[in-house]
């Protein structure tokens, strides 16, 4: 049995952890997650500006880091999109640049009507130099990018107003993966330039060496996936909708509407498409949220299933939709706590599994260490 | 509408002349001199003046009011090409009102030259500054020359305010000097003179001692032990390109191994991910064969190019391990995420392994899977250690001069900092903020840090 | 000659760097010296691209083992060097719809878009995520508990393995607000905080002085091994 561990053939291990990370990413178990410190601060950082805070974000890593850096980019983007900030992505990757068209699809689909390009968000794209690229943007913006990524100069965008250099940022955001990266980011652009206010995302190979810097040239930091986890459950625990009271109501009447030949799904479909609810819609009535919908699409979901227009409106505000102000839409459009928008917290289970089956493998590499030495084999 | 004209004349700016040595004066011009003008006419003619004025100014009733003192001043510690210009806002720039009076500043710049009258000039590209911004800072300038400015704030149709302006020309002077990284030089020249006074020690021939490097003491034996099996081995020098220290000083272990693998009639394959790094890589190689007196056992694919792509590059060199089954791996250079692959892989075909690198998220992963790792420094320390040369050696003595220094102002800096913060003494803060700021930073620290409470 | 001409663009480009951080007027220098590099670093490429090649078609004419993947590299190289310097598929700017070269060369739907997205992207992503094996089999073959230093990294992977997962909130969840330093998270934010940033400070202030002293052999040349041996 010994002799058998000894001689173990490496496949084994890495069948092992291919399972171990394989049955979590299948069965998708749902952890809780808590905000450490350093992920809190860079949170409220993006709360706390002002809206309509000018938030440059470089994207500095390629496809090979985008499972492990894209979740907190798409949620920092989510963030930032939620306070209104203007956006500004750059990276200084040659293998970057889909990386910040990821990022911006969010603004184009999730926040397609307070977002505009040009206007409150601008794709400068890829800025040759490295470390020579961050001093030059330091006190001149467009001699790195005299146009964005469409070509057009970028002083005729009229989210460029008043941007002269990085220093006019209200906030500097720098995701990571190698060189140049955020240690980068911090010698030569937070260091030397008070003004400039930086946080970080940072892979988890690439996380300890960034430490010393938090909390003095880094606001915040972002460590790994975990940390991209613990942001979502920020972003959830601020801008999630519970989604309780609704399904509630909705059951009720759909159970009394429903026959034999009607399943739940297939009436729902049906009374929201009668309602003239658009289909990309639907799909957050199926899920229970609702309470994401626009005050006009509740009513007319309310006239074909005969209910008070009030008595649902009511039941999504106690879902936690803010619908304040008259407002057209909730504030909290979307429900930041569903899973779809959390794919860090997701990867918590896998993660978790993993790390597990590294202690398994550390104990028992050091069982047969000492049986080894025992029976003499080693000194 | 007179005292308009009259109010943005009292708010003409203040502009100061840097060092004092700034061309005087050289006349008013824009609206106090316009001022002047109608004052030189009869008082009918005077009044019949200012109706019209008037009515040609009409669209003016509806520009916001106008920004006030506007001030310039020179950029400290630069190459003359920048001066900082600050304001007080118009009273129409309040955040409360809604729609907002005032929806940007607009600058305007003039040359001053004495040939002719200067013109003022749209500057920042045609753009407006945005409200509530009561400085900026004025780039590309010519050193030495005098310029004049003038601030308007506009409205959403584009409509001027009175301006305000300088009343002197400014200069943006140049700074031959860097003062705020005067400490940094002393610092550096301190460590530089630590080694240069260990380099002449050494070869005056004093003794250095060197503790021994396991890993540099490795090369021979992984040299050897590849030519006794008769395979090959393999150098990596990192994936970075040759203005990386890094890859200098892992191209420099490249010599030492190079010649030895002449002198043992070894083989030797360096990959690169970067061009240059490969004619680089020929060069030395060359060089030590021909140091080795195998000029003829040298060819140029002993190093060849790959990819630049971090990936592509590690499948590569995997792959390579695997099939050709190398005797002795280097990894001296600049690694990322990528080492932890090649010594695993290494260690798996069992090659003797030397890996050595500053990048500190990477040694653990060499230190696990390969025989011998050079930790940051040591890595550096390399190319003298193994040239066994008394100069080189000196150098490493030297850093310690470096060490040293270092070691002191942390123990200052802890002493100070714990003290002023138990005591509650100004004059300790101050000390820690000297400190901070001064000795160890390099940029322009507003006096209120340097002098808290005053 | 060969030699010297090296030293002294080395020494001269080194110093120019150096000075032009103390000197502000001497700064355009300096931005020269390093479009200078680029400039080199770019001309290199072409020689790159000729090692590639030289490489490669030597493996096919000598028809020697595995020749057949050297050809499916020079296939890929062609394959991709023409549809991106060509800009194939490329649709011109919207403002300038009759000046068919003016796109961005990585358009959305065009062919080199469709090999990066569909082809690095994936096999960079698996390339990386390889990372995870390794690190397993790192674990199982190399932590050991050899002596007492061992035992302590031991023990700080232990609780840094488990308070960076969600193990350590469920196993010391239990604890305390006011003790929530003991907990493995906490634990962990402790370690990463203090014992890894004191660890890093000192191994970042020996390469500082590594670079500083490499930096100066070269610019005196003392060190001229990159260049060759000296003897």
């Amino acid at each position: 049995m010994i002799d058998a561990l000894i001689q173990l053939d490496r496949r084994w291990i890495f069948l092992a952890m291919f399972l171990a990370v394989a049955i979590p990413v299948l069965l998708q178990p749902e952890l809780p997650e808590q905000p450490t410190p350093i992920v809190q601060s860079v949170f409220d950082r993006i709360e706390n500006l002002p809206s309509g805070s000018r938030v440059l974000m470089a994207l500095d890593y390629d496809p090979a880091s985008r499972p492990e850096l894209g979740p907190m980019t798409r949620a920092l983007t989510r963030h930032s999109a939620l306070r209104g900030h203007r956006l500004f992505y750059i990276t200084l990757w040659p293998t970057g640049v889909p990386m910040i068209d990821e990022a911006t699809d969010i603004l184009e689909t999730e926040f397609a009507d307070q977002y505009h390009y040009g206007e409150n968000y601008l794709n400068l794209g890829y800025g040759a130099g490295q470390e020579a690229a961050i001093k030059l943007i330091c006190t001149d913006l467009t001699k790195l990018f005299p146009a964005d990524s469409r070509g057009r100069p970028f002083a005729l965008w009229e989210i460029a107003r008043g941007v002269n250099s990085l220093q006019d940022m209200d906030l500097t955001i720098s995701i990571g993966a190698g060189y140049p990266g955020t240690k980068e980011w911090v010698q030569y652009a937070a260091t030397p330039y008070p003004a400039i206010d930086l946080v970080a995302g940072v892979t988890g190979v690439s996380a300890p060496p960034q430490y010393p810097y938090y909390p003095q040239q880094l606001i915040g930091m972002l460590p790994a996936i975990k940390g991209a986890a613990e942001y979502e459950a920020a972003l959830a625990a601020r801008y999630g909708t519970a989604g309780e009271a609704l399904p509630a109501l909705l059951d009720e009447r759909l159970a009394e509407l429903s026959g034999p030949q009607r399943t739940r799904e297939s009436i729902t479909v049906e009374m929201a498409e009668a309602a003239g609810i658009e289909m990309a819609q639907v799909r957050r009535v199926l899920d229970g949220r609702i309470n994401c919908l626009p005050r006009a699409e509740i009513k007319a979901f309310a006239r074909v299933l005969e209910i008070e227009a009030e008595a649902i409106l009511n039941a999504a505000i106690q879902d936690g939709a803010d619908y304040s102000e008259d407002r057209d839409y909730p504030s909290n459009y979307l429900n930041y706590a569903h899973s779809d928008y959390q794919d860090a917290l997701k990867r918590m289970a896998p993660q978790l599994s993993a790390h597990l089956l590294m202690l398994v493998l550390i104990v028992l590499g050091n069982v047969i260490f000492f049986l080894q030495r025992r029976r003499g084999v080693l000194p | 509408m007179v005292k308009r004209w009259k109010s943005v004349t009292a708010a003409g700016g203040r502009g100061r002349l840097t060092g004092g040595r700034g061309e005087p004066a050289m006349g008013s011009w824009g609206t106090p001199g316009l001022v002047a003008w109608v004052q030189g006419f009869p008082v009918v003619g005077q009044l019949v003046l200012l109706v019209v004025l008037g009515v040609m100014a009409q669209p003016l009733w509806g520009a916001p009011a106008s920004p006030r003192g506007l001030r310039a001043r020179d950029v400290r510690n630069d190459a003359g090409r920048a001066l900082t210009l600050d304001w007080q806002l118009s009273p129409d720039d309040d955040v409360r009102l809604d729609p907002p009076r005032v929806a940007g500043y607009r600058l305007y710049r003039a040359e001053v030259t004495p040939e002719e009258r200067p013109r003022f000039e749209r500057i920042r590209d045609e753009q407006d500054l945005p409200p509530q911004v009561d400085e900026v800072v004025d780039e590309g300038l010519t050193p030495h020359q005098p310029y004049l400015y003038r601030l308007v704030a506009v409205d959403a149709e584009g409509r001027e305010s009175a301006a305000a302006e300088l009343d002197q020309p400014v200069r943006p002077e140049v700074w031959y000097f860097d003062r705020n990284k005067r400490w940094f030089l002393a610092i550096t020249l301190l460590i530089s003179a630590g080694i240069l006074f260990f380099i002449r020690q050494a070869r005056r021939g004093v003794e250095l001692k060197i503790r021994k490097i396991a890993g540099l003491e490795a090369v021979d034996e992984a040299v050897g032990r590849a030519t006794e099996m008769g395979r090959s081995m393999l150098f990596v020098p990192g994936i970075q390109d040759m203005n990386n220290i890094q890859t200098v000083a892992g191209i420099t272990v490249l010599a030492r191994i190079g010649r030895l693998t002449a002198e043992y009639d070894a083989r030797i394959e360096v990959p690169t991910s970067r061009s240059l790094v490969m004619t680089t890589a020929r060069e030395t190689l060359e060089s030590s064969y021909l140091a080795a007196g195998r000029p003829d056992a040298y060819h140029e694919d002993m190093s060849y190019y790959i990819t630049d792509e971090q990936f592509g590059y590690v499948a590569y060199l995997t792959g390579y391990m695997v099939r050709e089954k190398p005797a002795a791996c280097f990894f001296l250079g600049a690694f990322f995420a990528e080492s932890l692959i090649l010594a695993e892989t290494g260690n798996s075909i069992g090659a003797i392994q030397i890996a050595g690198t500053a990048e500190p998220a990477q040694l653990p992963f060499f230190v696990a899977a390969c025989d011998y790792t050079l930790i940051g420094e040591e890595f550096f320390a390399a190319s003298a250690y193994l040239s066994g040369e008394p100069e080189q050696l000196g150098t490493l003595k030297g850093q310690d001069v470096g060490k040293l220094l270092g070691g002191l102002l942390i123990a200052v800096g802890c002493l100070l900092f714990t003290y002023a913060h138990g005591a509650d003494s100004p004059a300790a803060q101050r000390a820690v903020n000297y400190l901070r700021f001064q000795v160890l930073g390099t940029e322009d620290i507003p006096e209120e840090i340097l002098e808290p409470g005053e | 000659m060969k030699r010297t001409i090296p030293i002294i663009i080395a020494a001269v480009a080194g110093l120019v760097m150096v000075v032009a951080f103390f000197v502000p007027p001497l700064i355009d220098w300096r931005e020269t010296a390093e479009e200078w590099f680029n400039i080199l670093a770019a001309v290199a490429m072409i020689l790159g691209g000729a090692s590639i090649l030289a490489m490669h078609l030597r493996r096919i004419s000598d028809q020697k083992r595995g020749w057949g993947f050297s050809l499916v590299t020079l296939i890929a190289f062609a394959i991709t060097l023409s549809v991106g310097l060509f800009k194939v598929g490329v649709p011109p700017m919207a403002e300038y719809p009759d000046r068919p070269w003016t796109g961005e060369y990585i358009t959305h739907g065009a062919p080199l878009w469709w090999i990066f997205q569909y082809l690095i992207v994936p096999i960079t992503a698996t390339m990386f995520s390889l990372l995870a094996f390794f690190v397993a089999s790192a674990a199982f073959r190399a932590f050991r508990a050899k002596n007492a230093e061992a035992v302590l990294l031991l023990g700080t992977a232990f609780i840094v393995l488990l308070g960076r997962s969600y193990a350590g909130t469920l196993l010391t969840g239990w604890v305390p607000e006011s003790y929530a330093a003991l907990t493995l998270p906490g634990m962990t934010d402790t370690i990463m905080g203090v014992f890894n940033t004191a660890g890093q400070r000192a191994i970042m202030i020996g390469i500082a002085l590594g670079i500083a002293s490499t930096s100066l052999k070269i610019l005196l040349g003392i060190d001229r091994s990159y260049l060759g041996n000296r003897h």
